[in-house]
């Protein structure tokens, strides 16, 4: 057999086609879409997240349930803006350091 | 706001078949290649909502499924799956018996062999459009191939 006879033969037949569920899949599934975030977007996230956690702050009415509750309120926007970014420990790392961390232990011993 | 299903339809009415097909014979799995199909989509449904998407012509699809293709082959490396049938006939001349062997004899061949005999003998490029769709040399491309049909008369003609 030669190259020609080869190519003769396989060009009987082909690659098979898709099934017709295929098509369904392709148009409806999304997946886990995630747009990526403009730097605008960081920067308005960042002071939004600045300004919920100086409100907490200044609060003069922050009891120990309260501090307990804002540690809560970081915790889980640090855990949203990791999740926003994809999740994991190198997206949890950055959004702990982008969201301030509440220092409200001593401020709440002085009063 | 773009609403992807509209352009990811016709695309894949305009792309899919031939998309699958590629897919099928990297993977030697149709199973998997519905898999890396749908992947492609939806990554390209991800680069549709980007504010800037892309000129989506079959070549660009072609290296998205490529790269889930080999994705999914390093995976199932450590999985080992079976593969099923991967060829069908489209000539009168064609028997189911030689279907078999045509489909194993390709299963046979490495994936980088399979990808250039599928390219050239299937889908009908060159050996320097082959090189660009793979990102090898034309050399390589050629020599590719020479391997792959010698493998392939080795086994086609032991088993006439």
């Amino acid at each position: 057999m030669n190259d020609d006879e080869l190519e003769v033969m396989l060009r009987r037949y082909t690659g098979v086609d898709p099934p017709s569920s295929l098509r369904a899949r392709v148009v409806t599934a999304r997946g886990p879409l995630r747009v990526p975030l403009t730097r605008l977007d960081w920067v308005l996230v960042a002071a939004a997240l600045l300004l919920t956690a100086g409100a907490a702050l200044t609060d003069p009415d922050l009891s120990d349930a309260a501090v307990n509750d804002v540690q809560a309120a970081w915790e889980m926007s640090v855990e949203e803006l990791a999740a926003t970014m994809g999740g994991g420990d190198e997206a949890r790392a950055y959004a702990q350091m982008v969201v301030p961390r509440p220092e409200l232990t001593p401020q709440a011993e002085e009063e | 706001l773009l609403d992807p299903a509209e352009p990811l339809a016709a695309l894949y009415d305009e792309h899919g078949a031939r998309l699958y097909r590629y897919a099928v014979l990297l993977l030697a799995n149709r199973e998997a290649a519905e898999d890396a199909v749908q992947e492609a989509f939806i990554r390209l449904a991800a680069a549709l909502a980007r504010r800037h998407p892309p000129e989506v012509s079959f070549g660009y699809l072609a290296v998205i499924v490529r790269n889930e293709c080999y994705s999914a082959l390093r995976r199932r490396k450590r999985r080992g799956e079976d593969p099923g049938p991967i060829v069908e006939p489209i000539s009168p001349q064609a028997s189911e018996e030689e279907r078999l062997i045509v489909d194993a004899a390709l299963k046979a061949l490495s994936t980088e062999q399979r990808e250039v005999v599928y390219l050239k003998v299937f889908e009908g490029l060159t050996f320097q459009e082959i090189a660009d769709r793979c990102g090898i040399s034309i050399n390589t491309a050629a020599s590719r191939y020479r391997y792959a049909a010698a493998a392939l008369r080795r086994t086609l003609s032991g088993s006439g």
